[in-house]
């Protein structure tokens, strides 16, 4: 029998479930460590323990990164990866959810699809590349295919975990209720699906980021990937660390817009 | 009369200019922005292609995997490639043509790179130890291995290593690697760099007119599209003319830099030379000698028939 949380648990919120994180005081001990790595990584290159032009001084990168801001081949390269990104994890994710709930529901569909999909896993994104090329070009039709590839698997692998794992009381107490189908997958099966959702989904968003990167490091013409490449190819480190900098940067803004939105929206992950 | 002569050549021009901008057809081209597709860019910017119709849309690209792939299936109608990935295309059955050489002086500016003060002067010397190139069973790595044994030393005796051209100066100084063959970029970073010193240049001792790319097009397309070739071979031509006289020049510096996003102090340094007149045979069967030498060619192909020339099939 499940216990059942009352309202005003659910309206306290995150700092009820979590006191610790909840203060301002114990985050900024992260930011601090990330502060000493920089700073030894400045005075490293400063004081020449590490020579290489592929070791700039963090305050290069820093004045770098504060240049492109004003208007620079950067921000248009972060705007087409983060597009691209966007549309294939959209894509990606929709279509995980999708047939994580028709093969967590459907014995027949689970042994016809789920082989095909377990082999395609593991294939790594580099590896694929080349024979899509010869279907996909190598335009923008090929990199949201494999991000969207890239979201599909950890939003489908969660999916369908999650559906399994619906306590069945729950189904059970639809079924006395004499609810259809449409209405149980709406009602009972997507509510108590949607923590384990998302949690496939917080770990896509990540992912879709990454592989864009890749595609365009391998096949591309334009996105952060390729201006990577492009700056270590015209001498240009500086540029290059801010690039990585912006990505590292949007890449931990996208993960707290994530956990804010689960915890808005998903009062009751977490609780059984 | 005068006003219907004045109506007769407002039509005429403005019929003129619409034909013109509807003429305006397309040719994708995939490209590595190295330095050696100034003339391309130069043929751009002054409007060469525009002049014949041709409106040019270039896709950058980091690596040469999507080259001949790209082609292949219809990304691209024409593509930057080297000689070694054309002729193994060509053995493969992808049936590729050569259209246009570059500019001249591979074989002064890559060169061979090692750390000052070990000795190393020759093949001989890499003996036992770990070597470098971009990528394994390409031009670079033939044409290394090849100078290595030129001067003494013996390739299966030495490790060789797949190292990108950025990290290899680094790889250099950490002792993971012991020699690399640089491009001009970078052997100009490593002639500045107090720890290391350039061995040798072996694309001047083995074959000092190499021609290690060129731009190439499928048979298929270049058959279905003669008159365009033609043209962007004319535009071409015209951007190459451009170039051998503006080397030296500020202007020169100053478009490759543009498009390389190199810094100008860096694009000074680098020595230009005037383009190749033409893809020469007797180059290209060198290179197919050296390939079918190191077993990455079963078979000699038809180096001759892989080499463009308008109005043959």
């Amino acid at each position: 029998m499940s216990s059942v949380s009352t309202l005003d648990d659910v309206r306290r919120g995150k700092a009820d479930v979590n006191p610790i994180a909840g203060r301002p005081g114990p985050r900024l001990y992260g930011f601090l460590l990330i502060a000493v790595l920089l700073l030894f990584w400045e005075i490293s290159s400063r004081l020449g323990w590490v020579v290489s032009s592929y070791w700039p001084p963090v305050t290069n990168i820093l004045r770098a990164a504060v240049e492109q801001l004003a208007g620079g081949d950067l921000l248009n390269a972060l705007l087409a990866t983060l597009g691209r990104a966007a549309i294939g994890y959209v894509i990606g994710s929709a279509v995980g959810v999708c047939l994580g709930i028709l093969l967590g529901k459907s014995r027949f569909l689970r042994l016809a699809l789920l082989p095909l999909i377990e082999i395609v896993r593991p294939i790594p994104t580099p590896a694929v590349i080349p024979p899509l090329i010869l279907f996909l070009g190598v335009d923008d039709a090929l990199k949201i295919f494999i991000i969207s590839l890239a979201s599909f698997f950890p939003v489908f692998t969660n999916t369908i975990s999650g559906v399994a794992a619906i306590d069945d009381t729950l189904i059970q107490t639809a079924r006395t209720f004499r609810a259809g189908w449409v209405r149980t997958l709406v009602q009972v099966v997507l509510p108590a699906t949607l923590p384990a959702i998302a949690a496939g989904l917080r770990t896509a968003t990540s992912l879709a980021f990454v592989v864009a990167v890749l595609s365009e490091m391998i096949a591309g013409s334009s996105g952060m990937g390729y201006y990577l490449v492009q700056m270590q190819y015209a001498l240009r480190p500086d540029l290059m660390y801010a690039a990585v900098l912006y990505l590292a940067i949007i890449g931990y803004c996208l993960n707290r817009a994530f956990v804010a939105l689960e915890t808005r929206c998903l009062p009751w992950m977490g609780k059984t | 009369m005068l006003a219907a002569t004045r109506l007769a050549l407002c039509a005429l021009l403005v019929a003129g200019s619409t034909a013109h901008a509807a003429e305006l057809s397309t040719l994708r081209i995939s490209v590595i922005p190295t330095s050696v597709l100034a003339p391309l860019y130069a043929a751009m910017e002054k409007g060469y292609f525009k002049d014949e119709g041709l409106k040019l849309e270039l896709a950058p690209t980091a690596g040469g995997a999507i080259g001949i792939p790209g082609l292949v299936g219809g990304s691209y109608d024409i593509a930057f490639s080297n000689n070694v990935s054309a002729l193994s295309a060509v053995a493969q059955g992808i049936d590729i043509q050569l259209l246009a050489p570059f500019p001249q002086g591979s074989a002064d500016e890559t060169a061979v790179i090692a750390r000052k003060g070990e000795g190393i002067k020759t093949g001989r010397d890499l003996n036992g130890k770990i070597v470098a190139s971009n990528t394994n069973k390409n031009v670079i790595w033939l044409y290394l291995r090849e100078w290595i044994r030129k001067t003494g030393g013996d390739p299966s005796k030495i490790t060789f290593r797949e190292v990108a051209f950025p990290q290899m100066n680094d790889a250099l100084k950490q002792k993971q690697i012991d020699a690399a063959f640089q491009i001009n970029v970078f052997v100009i970073a490593a002639s500045k760099d107090p720890a290391l010193k350039i061995v040798s240049f072996p694309y001047r001792e083995v074959q000092p007119e190499v021609q290690p790319s060129q731009y190439v097009a499928t048979r298929k397309f270049i058959q279905a599209n003669p008159d365009k070739i033609v043209r962007f071979l004319r535009a071409l031509d015209r951007g190459n003319k451009w170039f051998d006289s503006h080397i030296g020049t500020d202007e020169l510096y100053s478009l490759v830099a543009g498009f390389t996003k190199l810094p100008v102090a860096v694009v000074r340094q680098l020595k230009f030379q005037p383009v190749a007149k033409k893809v020469e045979l007797v180059e290209l069967q060198k290179t197919m000698a050296l390939m079918r030498q190191e077993g990455l060619l079963k078979a000699d192909v038809d180096a001759k028939g892989m080499i463009y020339s308008p109005g043959t099939p």
